[in-house]
């Protein structure tokens, strides 16, 4: 597949993500508390759907629309910027918005094991670098 | 919020993908995944960046809205970032995972500030 066609399927998928995160952060009723629960449960979701597709496609096969799949929509459905920078978004201290973040990534981590073990199943060997060049990283 | 600012979020939000996915063609030896860092990195300076312009009034809500919730929030990733931990803790490489989480961590909230401070310092 060329790059351009590559681009392509990855601002498709990374547009239809990008809708599905704010739709979701929309419709979830805000806690107005200082943790983005709409964030959390978005990027712990996001992270075990992507492990469990690229699970399944490293095992059975790859899916052409991939870069629509992965870095496009799991992609631009998670975030990382919006917990990093949530100290001047909602009013915490510095070390607590670090620890939220600390914890949201033990928690998506959690999750995307958990999401590699239902896509891996039965289970086969893991190949890292084909992982990296599926992702494109 | 306009529909404008919500088409602009979500254009935005797939251009920042594929700014993203552009980084990983600058690594050809697919060993450590430092790209997908480099996406949190930029993408939290530019929030960090876009909070500070709207602090000071120099970007609308709706601006903000399609910079940061869209480009910021497409350049950076949690799933990525997630999948590479598992990946490489599952090769037996848990000194590389380690690396790769302290790195995200504290690379990642170093960008924010330093974005924030930038942006700021212009205002």
């Amino acid at each position: 597949m060329t790059r351009a066609r590559q681009l392509a399927l990855v601002l498709a998928g990374g547009a239809l993500g990008g809708a599905a995160r704010i739709g979701i952060a929309e419709v979830l009723p805000a806690t107005g508390g200082a943790i983005p629960w709409d964030l959390i449960v978005i990027n712990v979701v996001g992270s075990l759907l992507l492990a469990a597709s690229v699970a399944r496609t490293q095992a059975r096969g790859p899916w052409v629309i991939f870069p629509a799949v992965g870095p496009g929509f799991f992609g631009g459905f998670t975030t990382f910027s919006s917990i990093a920078c949530l100290h001047w978004a909602v009013d915490t201290t510095p070390l607590a918005s670090a620890a939220l973040l600390a914890a949201t990534m033990v928690a998506a981590i959690a999750g995307a094991a958990a999401g590699w073990w239902v896509g891996n199943r039965p289970p086969t060997p893991l190949d890292e670098r084909a992982v990296f060049e599926e992702e494109n990283e | 919020m306009s529909p404008w600012a919500y088409a602009a979020a979500i254009l935005g939000c797939g251009v920042g993908a594929c700014l993203r996915y552009s980084l990983g063609w600058l690594d050809a030896r697919k060993v450590f995944p430092w790209p997908t860092i480099v996406a949190n990195v930029l993408g939290s300076a530019l929030l960090g960046a876009v909070l500070a312009g709207g602090a000071d009034a120099l970007l609308s809500p709706g601006w903000m809205f399609a910079l940061g919730t869209g480009v910021a929030g497409g350049l950076s990733t949690f799933s990525s970032l997630a999948l590479d931990v598992v990946v490489l803790w599952k090769d037996g490489r848990r000194s590389a995972a380690t690396t790769y989480v302290a790195a995200t961590l504290v690379l990642g909230l170093g960008a924010a500030w330093i974005g924030y401070a930038l942006a700021h310092g212009m205002g």
